[in-house]
């Protein structure tokens, strides 16, 4: 079964997208922030991570690295509200694949998760 | 002087003189470069080709001096393109006289007189030249490298173009990385540390060295969105064809990055080749006269206005009407057109601009026949020629810098002799570069030369009468050498062959500060001199603070105006003519713009609290007091056309959103104006003050 | 637009933010719509400068009850946000968020107030991206934070803390929507401290050639 971890602070954004990752047959493992994220990832090493970067405790882009830093292969996408080039430019440098624009179509976080899998 | 019979229609002339010009220009720079670094297969190629374009077009339009000229030069570079000529000195020297000729032929199409030439006989020197017996055997001796072309291990090059949109740097950088997945990048444009501050256009190009083969790069590329690959090339074929006379297609050639020096990608082809190239071959620009843009940015800022107009009509309706739809619509619609007027302005801002490369180009031949003249060894190196700027300060850029570069050679460069004498290399490097700061340009112009010597510039300085030698010697090394830049330092006032006008270190910061910029030198005696100019991007737009003098609105550019005060009338000292506060334990002398521009006004002693606004040109601060503030305005600057003239303390106008017309003050002028008597006011106070007075600083 | 009033000088002055603002006005609407599935888009964009003591005036009445969603920017370029909301423009807004006919939500409890600060992460966030970009550099947000009281005593502890970084006037970027062309009570702030506004107004000559929005 193909696990993915989302972290997110916002509640709503962690059942939106769970429940539709769900609906698709992913297993989903939840963090509120970027500490929880990197110590879920450690116990679950899940097949991809999807994480917010506006977040307490640690940023996404902290636990980024971090997970990175853990497995060099981690397949991590970023699912975010900040979308400003030079924050793109610094997520893809840290060893991001992917990048999600908040708002978003639900496919487009589906889409995401496909191609970091593939 | 005879007539100039040409077989042009007067459309046709404008086209060729400034094609002309710019191979012309471009022809210089190569042939310094050969006569440096020696003969290349791609220098002589752009050598070559500019003589045979110039010829071509010479001979359209009936040119036939020009056409007979550049015919023998093609005849002989055709030799040492075959290598069956060797550059020689001599060859060099025959190639600058008809380079130098080609000057005037290309100047007699507008005076449409010829002048008096002796074309024949140069043209026969150059045949003569190129009829030498081949000199057997050696062929093409090679100094450097090509500057141009793949770099070693190359495989591939490509080239990607971005869709329109704010994630362009993204997107490179997505290229760059997943083409990083299969192989290595050797050299891109633009450069991995440019994409990462986000300084990205419309294309990336990059040498490649991969293992796979071009459909695997092909798919990786195409992997990233809103990218598009528009070539992907065998790099060995792209060599070979880049070395035929056809000349490539694509936008590869003429790319900067050069390794082949250690100095950077300067001066290099880019400049000139690019630019000729791209006139000639790329269907992607237009050229436009200037006057046309000028009247785009007028009728831009008429726009401007209107919409300021609209956006309080909405408003006052709005007051009168209430909340219609009509008005909510009516507001939107304003909101729209604001900002599609805004993307207009930007955009006609930026066709205004022009490559530092205009003004630089012609610095090469410059500083070479300085050098040669005076004995002395100059390199020179350029960096930044693609940095822009908006033409009209370009075109007033350039001779303040060929005064510096000539003070550089004329002044600080010593001769070999000396240089090895003090453990120098005999060559000196004059270092020139442009780059953006923010919202400014910044120009360093620098050499390895001697320096300058605070002591003689202030043994000078009393000499000429500036000041006394005691003030002088109170004055600290930094001080001193500024002292360069005062009136009547300088005895250049005999007239300079290359500007054409008498020039001083004077000058060069009085039009410097014209354009709204400053200038200042570091030193380091025996090591060299560095001098800065800073000018703001572009004249023709400027954000201003309003204020009001009598019944007359005055705009002063913001960039000057440092803060703005409410000082109670007890804090103006007055001494002799000068009044003055004391602002954070520093003197601000106080303009009252009333006096200066004949107004009904704050005449008479200040019964209440002034408003007054400092401002700040270089070092020197002056505080200008009026009569209200009435908030920040943007302009679009008009001037003050032949009826009115000149005004001094004015430098021209613009008209606001209400339809008042604001007289723009020439803040530099007027610093200028108070800073004769600062010096001896600051002193006088000095003298007088016991205590310090605080000015209150309250908006 | 632009009030005239004298107003303590940041380098570039507050006049070079004008289009930008709008852009971000636009990007902020647009992400709402997004959000909430309906069409929303700006009715007016207003940028001036405010003494800190008016400061708790700015959305009306002071004694009005609001849910708020804060969003700080860190520094260098700091500054604050504000999406500020009736009690019953909240629910409905909810209610759009969760895709519940409207009037079924009654109380604003975790899932709601995480809809809620998540809406107002977004909007500030694409308000910000279109300042960033311009000015070529980053302006991150800190987590969202939902408050629901009077307005004017949000916006006091707003100025309480502008006056520590001795700030003497505030500047106010006011951004009020329609949904589905109606007005409704929404109203975005954005008070860009002194070091935003020179960032962003100096990118404002160099940066202009990405314009248009991203969708």
């Amino acid at each position: 079964m193909t696990t993915i971890l989302i972290a997110d602070d916002a509640a709503f954004m962690r059942m939106r997208c769970g429940r539709m990752l769900a609906d698709h047959g992913f297993t989903v493992v939840e963090a509120e922030n970027g500490r929880d994220a990197v110590a879920k990832y450690q116990e679950h090493r899940p097949d991809a991570v999807l994480l917010d970067i506006t977040m307490p405790e640690l940023d996404g882009l902290g636990a980024l690295r971090a997970i990175r830093d853990i497995d060099p292969d981690a397949r991590v996408g970023m699912v975010t509200a900040l979308g400003q080039q030079a924050v793109v430019v610094e997520a893809l440098q840290a060893g991001a694949r992917d990048f999600v624009v908040k708002p978003f179509q639900a496919d487009r976080v589906l889409e995401s998760v496909q191609k970091l899998l593939r | 002087m005879m007539e100039l019979r040409l077989d042009a229609t007067p459309e046709e002339l404008p086209v060729f003189l400034t094609e002309t010009d710019e191979l012309l220009q471009s022809l210089d720079a190569h042939l310094v470069r050969l006569e440096g670094e020696g003969p290349s297969a791609e220098l002589i190629q752009e050598v070559f080709r500019a003589a045979h374009t110039i010829k071509g077009s010479a001979g359209a339009i009936g040119h036939v001096r020009m056409a007979r000229l550049t015919h023998a030069m093609e005849t002989l570079l055709d030799r040492v393109r075959h290598h069956e000529l060797q550059v020689t000195a001599e060859l060099t020297d025959h190639l600058f006289e008809a380079l130098d000729m080609l000057k005037v032929l290309a100047a007699e199409v507008e005076t449409q007189q010829q002048a008096d030439l002796d074309v024949e006989t140069l043209a026969q020197a150059l045949e003569a030249l190129a009829a030498t017996d081949a000199q057997p055997g050696r062929g093409m001796t090679l100094v450097r490298p090509t500057t141009v072309g793949p770099p070693d291990g190359a495989t591939h090059h490509l080239v990607v173009e971005f869709e329109r949109g704010p994630w362009t740097a993204v997107r490179a950088l997505q290229t760059l990385l997943a083409v990083e997945a299969v192989g290595a990048v050797l050299r891109s444009h633009p450069s991995r540390a440019e994409v990462e501050r986000q300084e990205v256009h419309e294309r990336l190009e990059a040498w490649l060295a991969t293992e796979r083969d071009g459909e695997e790069l092909r798919r990786v590329v195409a992997e990233v969105p809103e990218v598009q690959l528009l070539s992907l090339t065998d790099a060995a074929e792209l060599v070979a064809r880049m070395a035929d006379e056809a000349g490539s297609t694509d936008a590869s050639g003429s790319e900067p990055g050069s390794e082949a020096r250690s100095a950077p990608s300067g001066a290099s082809e880019a400049t000139a080749a690019g630019a000729a190239r791209k006139a000639r071959g790329s269907a992607a620009t237009v050229r436009i006269d200037v006057e046309r843009l000028d009247h785009l940015l007028n009728l831009v800022g008429e726009l401007v206005i209107d919409r300021t107009r609209l956006i309080e009509l909405g408003r006052a309706l709005r007051e009168q009407v209430g909340e219609h739809g009509l008005v909510s619509e009516l507001s939107e619609t304003t909101l729209h057109l604001g900002r599609v007027t805004d993307e207009l302005q930007a955009e006609v801002m930026k066709s205004r601009m022009l490559p530092m490369g205009t003004v630089f180009n012609r610095f090469p031949r410059v500083v070479r026949d300085l050098a040669t003249r005076q004995g002395k060894k100059v390199e020179l190196v350029i960096e930044g020629q693609e940095t822009e700027l908006d033409r009209t300060v370009i075109e007033e850029i350039g001779d303040p810098l060929v005064h510096l570069l000539r003070n550089a050679i004329d002044h600080g460069v010593e001769s070999p002799a000396e240089r090895e004498a003090r453990g120098k290399p005999p060559t000196a490097t004059v270092r020139l570069t442009a780059q953006h700061v923010e919202n400014s340009i910044v120009i360093v112009v620098e050499d390895d030369g001697g320096g300058i010597d605070a002591a003689k510039v202030r043994a000078r300085a009393a000499d000429r009468g500036l000041l006394t030698p005691e003030a002088a010697a109170r004055l600290s090394d930094a001080e001193a050498v500024d002292l360069i830049f005062q009136p009547g330092f300088s005895t250049a006032a005999a007239v300079s062959d290359i500007s054409g006008r008498g020039v001083g270190m004077d000058i060069v910061r009085t039009n410097v500060e014209r354009l709204g910029g400053t200038v200042e030198v570091h030193t380091t005696a025996g090591q060299g001199s560095r001098f800065l100019l800073r000018l703001p991007l572009t004249l023709a737009i400027v954000q201003t603070l309003l204020v009001r003098v009598g019944a007359n609105v005055y705009a002063l550019p913001l960039s000057s105006v440092t803060e703005t005060l409410r000082v109670p009338a007890q804090d103006i000292q007055r001494m002799q003519r000068q009044e003055a506060i004391l602002l954070r334990g520093h003197v601000l002398p106080i303009v009252r713009l009333s006096t200066v521009f004949h107004c009904a006004g704050q005449a008479g002693p200040v019964r209440k609290d002034a408003l007054v606004v400092a401002v700040k040109v270089g070092e020197r601060q002056v505080g200008l007091m009026v009569d209200a503030l009435l908030g920040e305005q943007e302009v679009v600057i008009k001037a003050l056309g032949a009826l009115i003239g000149e005004v001094p303390g004015i430098s021209s106008a613009a008209i606001l959103g209400d339809g008042t017309v604001a007289l723009i003050v020439d803040v530099p002028a007027l610093v200028q104006r108070v800073a004769a008597d600062y010096q001896d006011f600051c002193a006088t106070v000095a003298r007088e003050t016991t205590e310090p007075v605080l000015a209150a600083s309250v908006s | 637009m632009l009030e005239s009033r004298p107003v303590d000088l940041p380098a570039a002055g507050a006049a070079g933010l004008a289009p930008m603002m709008r852009d971000g006005a636009l990007r902020a609407a647009g992400a709402l719509s997004e959000m909430s599935g309906r069409c929303i888009e700006t009715r007016s964009i207003s940028l001036r400068a405010v003494p800190l003591a008016d400061l708790p005036l700015v959305a009306g009445d002071p004694e009005r009850p609001v849910v708020a969603v804060h969003l700080g920017v860190q520094e260098p370029h700091g500054g604050h946000i504000l999406l500020a909301l009736s009690e019953q423009m909240a629910l409905r807004l909810v209610d759009m968020l969760l895709a519940q006919p409207a009037g079924t939500t009654t109380s604003l409890d975790e899932m709601e107030v995480s809809a809620l600060a998540e809406t107002g992460n977004v909007a500030g966030a694409a308000f910000l991206t279109a300042l960033a970009d311009r000015a070529r550099v980053i302006l991150p947000p800190t987590p969202p934070l939902v408050f629901h009281e009077m307005c004017g005593a949000i916006l006091q502890t707003l100025a309480a803390e502008l006056a520590l970084s001795e700030q003497r006037d505030a500047v106010v970027v006011e951004t009020e929507f329609t949904c589905d062309d109606e007005s409704v009570d929404v109203a975005f702030f954005l008070f860009p401290a002194p070091e935003m506004v020179r960032a962003v107004a100096s990118g404002l000559v160099e940066g202009s050639d990405d314009a248009c929005s991203r969708d």
